[in-house]
């Protein structure tokens, strides 16, 4: 199932943006460039719209900013790194490197919940996250994320 | 084993919900403690505590950036926090609960 949601085209391992706002800007287009959203300003908006509630920043050099929106044409994981860090409001004040934009449809199927639901609880997970961190190639990312749904 | 309980539940119910459950269950494994949390998320409730479990708990942990009905833990010792809290301070959080303390962030 997660094939469905990220391949190699939605991962950049080398972000240029050094804030919350860039980063937002450069994975959405991303997401826009792969035919994932169909309006790329309303859905930053969307995406806003949930981390106004709260940063999504979580800790661990990781963000996860998502969002439900009417923008999004495919369900889709996009995932970014960044070597010099993102400043990006974390709940324990460090900056971001790695960042999983989520973006999902108003109403979506419970598999695709299930998968996003499984990849938060591996990012609790410090090999997980050490793997992610040391990754070279945007087909290393999809084999750890492939491998850790394996092993579940 | 000494047991809690849990309930996280979050804005959207993609992400947060799951972060907090995953680090109250790995913080129970390395204090020795049996943690079992209900998911509130966009699937709907999953891992749903049934009676015994609560009955059996020591108290109960609500990481949620909603509101949760705590009926059902009545005569509990309960701790609420957001979910930030849990994903970040999940050792804190369960020693608090075992000691009986009030719980500070």
């Amino acid at each position: 199932m997660i094939e469905t949601l990220i391949d190699v085209n939605l991962i950049d391992l080398s972000l240029n943006a050094r804030s919350k706002d860039g980063v937002f800007h450069e994975l959405a287009l991303l997401l826009h460039r792969n035919d994932r959203i169909s309006d790329y300003s309303h859905f930053i908006e969307d995406v806003y719209e949930r981390e106004d509630m709260g940063t999504t920043g979580f800790g661990f050099g990781i963000a996860i900013p998502h969002a439900k929106s009417p923008y999004v044409k495919i369900p889709s994981v996009c995932f970014g790194k960044s070597e010099q860090g993102i400043s990006y409001d974390s709940i324990d004040g460090n900056p971001v490197y790695l960042v999983f934009m989520i973006a999902m449809p108003e109403t979506d199927s419970k598999q695709h919940l299930t998968t996003l639901a499984w990849i938060s609880r591996n990012l609790m997970h410090e090999s997980f996250r050490k793997k992610l961190m040391e990754a070279k190639t945007p087909e290393e990312v999809i084999n750890i994320i492939l491998r850790a749904n394996e092993g579940e | 084993m000494k047991k809690i309980v849990g309930v996280t539940a979050c804005i959207t119910g993609i992400a947060h919900t799951y972060l907090a459950a995953e680090s109250l269950i790995e913080a129970g494994k390395s204090l020795n403690i049996q943690v079992k949390i209900e998911t509130h998320g966009a699937i709907g409730i999953e891992n749903r505590l049934n009676q015994q479990d609560i009955d059996e708990a020591i108290g109960v942990i609500i990481a949620s950036d909603i509101v949760v009905n705590e009926t059902r833990f009545i005569n509990k010792r309960i701790i609420k926090v957001k979910t930030h809290e849990a994903i970040k301070h999940p050792q804190k959080l369960i020693r608090s609960l075992m000691e009986k303390e009030d719980y500070h962030e």
